[in-house]
């Protein structure tokens, strides 16, 4: 039977090794070109975008070719009075973007720039009865949500104001049978929501609702031929999704069952030949980890 | 510098949608630059066409003057509602994961300007053209919700007969256990709901959900393990057919046609899984108001899946489906009717009490050694392939899963 591999093929012309300074001057241009198409299209994913480009800068140890006060100037712009902060200037708040504002800000020890009560208040008005936590004021609620609360109260130092016990409740209630986790409760298990699941966990101190032998089991059939991590059965590896994977492997001290090898090709390879800013994602959360867990 | 060729492409893009308000799929074509005398737009039979070059300009011009009105730019502030509604229908197109784009329509709806079954309508468009966009389907969740409020208050204020699709009374939720929700079968909808329901937004409310599975299946079809499409559903079924068993059952009949199409989607047989799950919570009414018998359910399920792992080898989703199944199976009520059924033949079974515990895990662990003998068997036939590594992973699971119940029960 020919039933066609879903995986990537390297080829042998493929780098070898990272090229780190290509991936550094490519974050450091990317935000010349405003006018572009390409950047208005983009714009929902401004913050985000950035706290991830500030951090993979920041591990390259090239922080300071960034324009600090720009930065800091644009996030307090974006802070709207109900304390959250949108995605970039003139859009709504949400808590997506406004994980990434404290994220940057924590990154430059500016916290002080911005209204961190608000921030605090507005976070706490968004946690429901359940548990769960709403992004915005229109009421859409997503374990993603759940990471983004603690995760942005943690760096605030302001954890308790919520009401953990419950939103560790609703998170736990998101597990599936396979030990892994999806965006509501039922929903069909993915490595994304895995990571904010596990990273909530971690940064609560309730990783004991884990079976970490049977999601890491899980985690690691995430793992193909090639090296390279997918989402889900049955879907293509790439940079991103092999992040979530190994960042959860890592807070629950699995990381040394997978093949560390073939990621690292995989890793190379792809971040050079497709898409340099998804590489940054990878690099990245390590920071998060670092800052958050 | 602003483009001065935005507002027309703007105006030609309204004017597509006044000349056909039936549009139902639309697409960026692939010319780059523009030619002379030719509009960049191409409606035919309800299909529009927008040239790429084209495409650029006008989604530039129309976020920045719906986010220049967003932030109050004071340039901005004498747009006409119905404008930045258009505005916003330019953006979301071809910027569907614009959330403050779609947050405008909310705004919109909230105060009239704009037509929740419009926007509904809309949505649906957008899901052709991007079928996995997450924040496309947000806003749907957010339009339901209105519905299901609307019918809520309609209904405490008159006392009228949609009071369950307060999601509280599962029986009188829009008398769904009476409607056929058959993926493929809505026409016959109009006639079949009549009389049901009095209220307006009721009505709405019942002939959008059925329309709605329809826009979740499209979108499974578009985008395979279409993660945003199969969670959407689920939250239909909860929140506005309250998992009525009528639709329960209707949605395991009609998505197994659908996943025995469909091998490589894990989110189409997750989405059995759930109504396994729902269904084994409401087992006793099952029996009682179908005559289904849940246990008969995943013995049929367990059947299914065998078959097509033997049909389509190297398939991990398969795999997955049939651990869930399995351990599904081993739950003590399916093991209970197992012994019920079989308590005759099984002689040194006599005298003794079915549900005791010893038994029950007694047998659990010879269906599990069972299991793996299987598949060990399988897996020689698989010649080392996909297939034989995906077998053995799943011997692997089933090891782990004896140890841990090993270790739960001493």
């Amino acid at each position: 039977m020919g039933t066609p591999i879903k995986d990537v093929v390297i080829p042998s012309t493929a780098p070898k090794s990272l090229m780190l300074q290509k991936h550094a001057d490519y974050i450091a241009s990317y935000g010349e070109k405003k006018d572009d198409y390409e950047y208005v299209m983009t714009e929902f994913l401004r913050m985000n975008g950035m706290y991830w480009g500030l951090t993979g800068m920041a591990l390259a140890g090239q922080r300071d070719r960034m324009d600090r006060s720009e930065v800091i100037c644009f996030v307090k712009s974006c802070q709207h009075e109900c304390g959250g902060f949108s995605c970039s200037i003139g859009h709504d708040p949400h808590l997506l973007s406004t994980l990434s504002a404290v994220q940057i800000l924590t990154l430059y020890d500016a916290l002080d720039a911005v209204d961190t009560e608000a921030i605090v208040k507005w976070v706490k008005s968004l946690q429901q009865p359940d548990g769960s936590f709403y992004g915005d004021r229109w009421g859409e609620v997503d374990t993603r949500f759940s990471f983004c609360a603690v995760a942005c109260l943690t760096l605030l130092h302001r954890l308790e104001e919520l009401d953990i016990e419950k939103a560790v409740e609703f998170v736990v209630s998101c597990m599936n049978f396979d030990g892994a986790f999806g965006c509501r409760p039922g929903s069909e298990s993915h490595s994304g929501q895995v990571y904010c699941c596990v990273g909530m966990l971690s940064v609560t101190g309730h990783l004991h609702h884990i079976n970490a032998d049977q999601l890491g089991w899980w985690l690691c059939e995430r793992q193909l031929a090639s090296g390279g991590l997918n989402g889900r059965p049955e879907k293509l590896p790439d940079v991103c999704y092999s992040w979530w994977v190994l960042a959860s492997l890592k807070i629950i001290d699995r990381l040394h069952w997978v093949d560390k090898i073939e990621i690292v090709v995989v890793v190379v390879v792809v971040v050079v030949v497709v898409v340099v800013v998804v590489f940054v994602v990878v690099v990245v959360a390590a920071v998060v980890v670092a800052t958050v867990a | 510098m602003a483009d001065s060729r935005g507002p027309r492409l703007l105006m030609d893009l309204n004017n597509s949608f006044k000349r056909d308000p039936f549009i139902d799929e639309y697409d960026v074509l692939p010319v780059l630059e523009p030619k002379h005398n030719k509009s960049p737009f191409i409606l035919e039979n309800h299909k529009l066409g927008v040239e790429a070059w084209a495409v650029k300009v006008l989604l530039k011009y129309s976020i920045n003057r719906l986010i220049g009105w967003r932030s109050r730019n004071p340039l901005e502030q004498f747009i006409d509602p119905l404008d930045i509604c258009n505005l916003s229908r330019a953006v979301l197109l071809f910027n569907p994961d614009n959330y403050t784009a779609w947050n405008i329509r909310k705004e919109f709806i909230e105060n009239g300007t704009l037509s929740l079954s419009d926007d509904l309508e809309f949505g649906a468009l957008v899901l052709s053209k991007h079928p996995k966009s997450p924040e496309t389907f947000i806003h749907r969740r957010w339009l339901f919700q209105q519905l299901l409020d609307h019918c809520l208050s309609s209904s405490s204020g008159s006392n009228a007969s949609c009071s369950g699709a307060a999601a509280s009374n599962e029986e009188a939720l829009v008398n769904m256990e009476a409607i056929d929700v058959d993926i493929g079968a809505h026409q016959e909808l109009g006639v079949r709901l009549n009389g049901a329901f009095s209220l307006e937004s009721s009505r709405l409310l019942k002939n959008q959900t059925v329309r709605e599975l329809q826009v979740c299946t499209q979108a499974a079809e578009r985008y395979q393990c279409n993660y945003h499409a199969w969670s959407h559903r689920i939250w239909i079924i909860k929140h506005c057919l309250n998992c009525s068993l009528q639709v329960l059952v209707e949605e395991l009949e009609t998505t197994k046609k659908w996943t025995s199409n469909h091998i490589s989607d894990h989110s189409g047989f997750h989405f059995r899984q759930f109504l396994l799950r729902e269904l084994q919570n409401k087992r006793s009414r099952l029996q009682a108001s179908h005559s289904i018998d849940c246990t008969s359910l995943i013995l049929a399920e367990m059947e299914i899946v065998t078959d097509l792992i033997k049909c389509y080898p190297d398939h991990e989703t398969l795999w997955y489906h049939r651990r869930y199944v399995f351990q599904e199976l081993l739950k003590q009520e399916h093991i209970e009717e197992g012994i019920k059924w079989q308590k005759t033949k099984l002689s040194n079974l006599e005298g003794t009490r079915f549900s005791s515990e010893a038994i029950i895990s007694d047998l659990c662990s010879q269906i599990i050694s069972q299991e793996v003998f299987l598949v060990e068997s399988r897996k020689k036939n698989a010649c080392k392939g996909l297939d034989y590594a995906l077998a053995k992973n799943y011997v692997h699971w089933l090891q782990s899963l004896l140890r841990e119940r090993t270790r739960k029960s001493p």
